[in-house]
């Protein structure tokens, strides 16, 4: 149920549509989220104000609404549905991003509540990881996505930028989201600011410099180990699995990671195998696992049983 | 960074009731940027409005923009003055957050 709209801006039935829109941009400037990012009540009250002021500001839905009352408005999906607030969006923003703390006394500020609680001296450089990754200048900027792989192996791009000017974009092997990379540095016209969003891959996944991939094996392979084929990167080779691997192993392909800069050591693709049973057990399989079974009973959680006995130890 | 939806202008049109020519008028201003995805910005020119996508945080700040204007009275000389300093107070805002984390995390 709607609230009375003339109460929720504080107007008379009888106001002037000029009167509602002083009232409405008056608690607006006051109430509006953007504003006072955070605080729940104002964003309550400006939704309430806001959708007083969609009813109202219309003749006609004011006429409908002074006829039928407060009921023919209420209900869900009413007036006043709106998408987040622009602050909402914020965390991290695409927007609020670009901006240097540098210089700006922002750093020397939370420097010194470093200072006192002597956390500095303890953590050495630690302040970096909290004022780290800042440090663009602002001007013209935009964003661009590129895929996964062109990210890790880098790639090259002609692009015309909407003022017209033409640029070939160099995207470095290794760049990761955030990257930023400065356009027509040192020319007359204004720098422009490409910041990196790299589209994540579903096969691979990045961990620094290493590349990380699951790969399904068959319970056979498994067992006996064998050869398989993996994709990396730029291809696929062939895996050697030794026999008696199970579920999370982990396997190194040396230098098939990312590479960030022409000579720097490459990281490598970690390969974690995740075994799969086929889609049916068929009596063969059942029989030679219950035979088997009978004869090497093993158990596999014996380690997991003597954790919890020692953790719950550690407790008393 | 969490990946968001993106929708065409004429879209978001439709959805929001935001007027195309209000969003193309803010591209061209670059009060917003769209999100360009580098392989279709190689092949197809980026000026041209058919090519752009927004997200979510992007027709939040139309959305912002559009009530700064008609709500505020705030013209367009003073538009970008009061955005770069929003845009200013939300990355201190974020730092703060972060800072606050940071601190929580050393003190437990």
């Amino acid at each position: 149920m709607v609230k009375d709209p003339y109460a929720s801006l504080g107007v008379k039935k009888s106001a002037t549509q000029d009167e509602i829109k002083a009232a409405y941009r008056e608690l607006a400037k006051k109430l509006h989220p953007d504003l006072n990012p955070g605080n729940k009540q104002a964003e309550q009250q400006f939704k309430e104000v806001n959708e007083a002021y969609t009813l109202l500001s219309d003749p006609k839905k004011r006429e409908e609404f002074d006829r039928l009352g407060e009921a023919a408005f209420g209900g869900p999906g009413g007036p006043g549905q709106r998408g987040p607030f622009y602050y909402e969006t914020q965390e991290p923003g695409r927007y609020s991003r670009s901006f240097s703390f540098e210089g700006s006394g922002f750093e020397d500020i939370f420097g010194s509540i470093f200072n006192r609680m002597g956390n500095r001296a303890q953590s050495g450089g630690g302040r970096s990881d909290i004022f780290g990754e800042f440090g663009a200048a602002p001007g013209q900027a935009y964003q661009i996505e590129v895929d996964f792989k062109d990210a890790v192996l880098g790639a090259e791009r002609e692009v015309t930028l909407p003022d017209g000017r033409h640029f070939t974009i160099k995207i470095p092997p290794g760049v990761d989201s955030g990257t930023k990379l400065r356009l027509g540095r040192g020319s007359q016209e204004r720098e422009v600011l490409i910041e990196i969003q790299v589209r994540p891959s579903s096969i691979f996944k990045r961990s620094g410099n290493n590349l990380e991939i699951e790969l399904p094996i068959s319970f056979s392979e498994a067992v006996l180990g064998g050869e398989v084929r993996v994709p990396v990167i730029d291809g696929d080779v062939i895996l050697k699995i030794p026999p008696g691997v199970s579920t999370g192993s982990r396997l190194r392909l040396r230098g098939k990671g990312v590479t960030s800069r022409v000579g720097a050591k490459s990281g490598d693709q970690i390969v974690e195998l995740k075994i799969v049973m086929p889609q049916k057990i068929d009596p063969e399989l059942k029989e030679m696992a219950e035979r088997w079974s009978k004869k090497h009973p093993y158990d596999p959680r014996t380690s997991l049983w003597r954790d919890l006995e020692r953790e719950a130890h550690r407790a008393t | 960074m969490p990946h968001r939806k993106r929708q065409k202008l004429e879209q978001i049109s439709a959805e929001t009731g935001i007027e195309y020519s209000f969003l193309v008028d803010l591209i061209r201003k670059h009060w917003i940027t769209p999100l360009t995805d580098l392989d279709r910005w190689s092949t197809t020119p980026i000026d041209v409005p058919v090519n752009w996508d927004l997200d979510e945080e992007d027709v939040a700040r139309a959305r912002l923009i559009l009530e700064l204007r008609n709500d505020f009275g705030v013209n367009d000389e003073a538009m970008p003055i009061i955005l770069h300093l929003l845009d200013e107070l939300y990355a201190v805002r974020a730092r703060l957050i972060q800072l606050v984390g940071a601190l929580d995390k050393k003190a437990s």
